[in-house]
């Protein structure tokens, strides 16, 4: 996987010594977030819901910890949780890309699953962290939004329920950002199309009209998570980093 | 290697010791650039270690192409402009001129084009990723009512806009253009601006509970010119503490 090539670990974007919970730890923006997070100094709690044991060994630095977490289950965060231990930074990133039309009738089914996957799950986390992180005079909570929030989606072939997840995301960053401040920052990333196993099918012609005529890379959306997390979003507070190419811009 | 090691950077309006733009100026040489600093007035000095000092009225088309190839012939080329200058008045509508309204434009939003303008055809020859920053403000998005009037209010839209716009435009030639917009951050620009009880009463509306800093502004300038953004384009970025949440 590609990094930059330079020395990230000078302030202010240094993470040593800080603790990071990853959710989705291993999908294509997981495994990114995870490899930089790593690179600049953080020592993570990984969390999926199936181990990947060579990925996290190939980490840099050490300590890193893999936790298995259905998070369709709020025992099971609350688990995750009281696992991890005290927690510097939370990037709750675990979600899915569902993709039935809703006339069809695995739509239903799929549309309570998306929601308590993508919308649900990183509550309940938030619910869980947000506590213990304020008490303890700092924290941050990074929060992965989309491109679909704004657009409904790129595609007349875009699912709604997905879309509706993240604008669900979005108002949560919102409304959680002034209440966990001034201890806690929470921000978010609002991706667009990134070439990860979730896009896979994804019609690349339709990327040229784009200002960056292209799909972006899972380490593009690692750098700004990995920024959020840092000293260098100082001043950030409810605020919705839009990460797509210009695809759209708001 | 630093993050931005060998990047050329021109940023305007960072002749004054407590401003964003000069933060940014440190910051950007900390991280392995060198750096010309455009600016009207230079109360900080002029032999700064890593920066060249151009004395440059960014409202003058005319002073800007001087001072961009000045800086491109000093630096080697550049990679990085930062469009910082910018002038804040209160003036409300009853008593502003045509005349005032057009000189804040001149100064924010036709000094950003003067700049961009001046320094396209060395961006595009950049190897290093070019980017583009503008300065907007909260005032764009709330409509002033701060320290800004309608002008500047109008001028930081603009700004806003034309990110938006050279995005677009200069994207496919692989330039980057983003902006920051900052919320009241205490510089020379906001000195002696707020009193005491004025201050409490918005840090109490502040959900950080405090102003904002220039090195704080200048953080997100330098992710937002490093290749850390190399997929964000035509964005605005909100470092204001939570005072605006939109």
């Amino acid at each position: 996987m590609t990094q930059p090539a330079v020395d990230l670990s000078s302030r202010p974007y240094d993470l040593s010594g800080q603790r990071i919970l990853l959710t989705g730890a291993f999908g294509g923006i997981g495994r990114a977030t995870a490899t930089l997070l790593a690179n600049l100094g953080a020592e993570l709690v990984l969390s999926d819901t199936v181990d990947a044991p060579e990925f996290t060994a190939g980490l840099n630095g050490s300590g890193h910890r893999f936790v298995a977490c259905d998070v369709t289950s709020k025992k099971a965060i609350e688990a995750t949780c009281a696992a991890a231990g005290t927690l510097d930074a939370a990037v709750l990133n675990a979600g899915i890309f569902p993709r039935a039309n809703w006339d069809d009738e695995a739509w239903d089914a799929e549309f309570d699953n998306v929601m308590a996957i993508n919308v649900k799950a990183p509550t309940h986390f938030a619910r869980c962290l947000l506590p213990s992180m304020k008490a303890r005079g700092q924290g941050r909570i990074v929060l992965i939004g989309s491109l679909a929030s704004y657009t409904g989606g790129s595609f007349t072939t875009s699912p709604v329920h997905y879309a509706m997840t993240k604008g669900a995301i979005h108002t949560l960053v919102r409304w959680m950002a002034k209440r966990a401040a001034p201890e806690v920052l929470v921000n978010a990333i609002a991706p667009g199309t990134i070439e990860t196993p979730m896009t896979a099918g994804t019609d690349r012609n339709a990327m040229k009209v784009n200002p960056l005529p292209r799909l972006g890379r899972p380490e593009e959306i690692a750098w700004p998570i990995a920024f959020l997390c840092s000293p260098g979003a100082s001043f950030m507070c409810g605020a919705i980093v839009d990460v797509n190419g210009g695809a759209y811009l708001r | 290697m630093k993050l931005i090691e060998g990047f050329r950077a021109v940023i305007t309006g960072g002749g004054h010791p407590d401003g964003i733009g000069q933060a940014t100026a440190k910051l950007f040489v900390e991280h392995g650039a060198t750096v010309a600093v455009l600016d009207r007035e230079f109360s900080i000095g002029t032999t700064l270690p890593g920066q060249t000092a151009i004395p440059t009225d960014v409202g003058s088309a005319e002073a800007c192409r001087a001072s961009i190839e000045t800086a491109a012939r000093v630096l080697g080329g550049i990679d990085i402009v930062v469009n910082n200058a910018g002038v804040v008045a209160p003036t409300r509508i009853p008593d502003l001129t045509a005349a005032e309204f057009a000189r804040m434009l001149e100064i924010n939003l036709v000094g950003t084009f003067n700049i961009t303008h001046a320094a396209l055809q060395h961006l595009k020859q950049s190897q290093n990723g070019p980017a583009i920053v503008n300065l907007g403000s909260i005032a764009a998005q709330r409509g002033g009512g701060l320290l800004g009037g309608s002008h500047y209010a109008a001028a930081k839209g603009g700004i806003i806009s034309f990110t938006k716009a050279t995005a677009r435009e200069l994207g496919p030639v692989g330039i980057r253009v983003n902006a920051v917009a900052p919320g009241i951050i205490d510089t020379g620009m906001t000195a002696g601006k707020y009193d005491d009880d004025r201050r409490r009463a918005i840090n109490e509306t502040i959900p950080l509970g405090r102003f904002g800093t220039a090195v704080d502004v200048a953080r997100v300038i330098l992710f937002l010119a490093s290749p850390l953004s190399g997929y964000l384009t035509g964005t605005v970025i909100d470092v204001n503490g939570g005072y605006h949440i939109h």
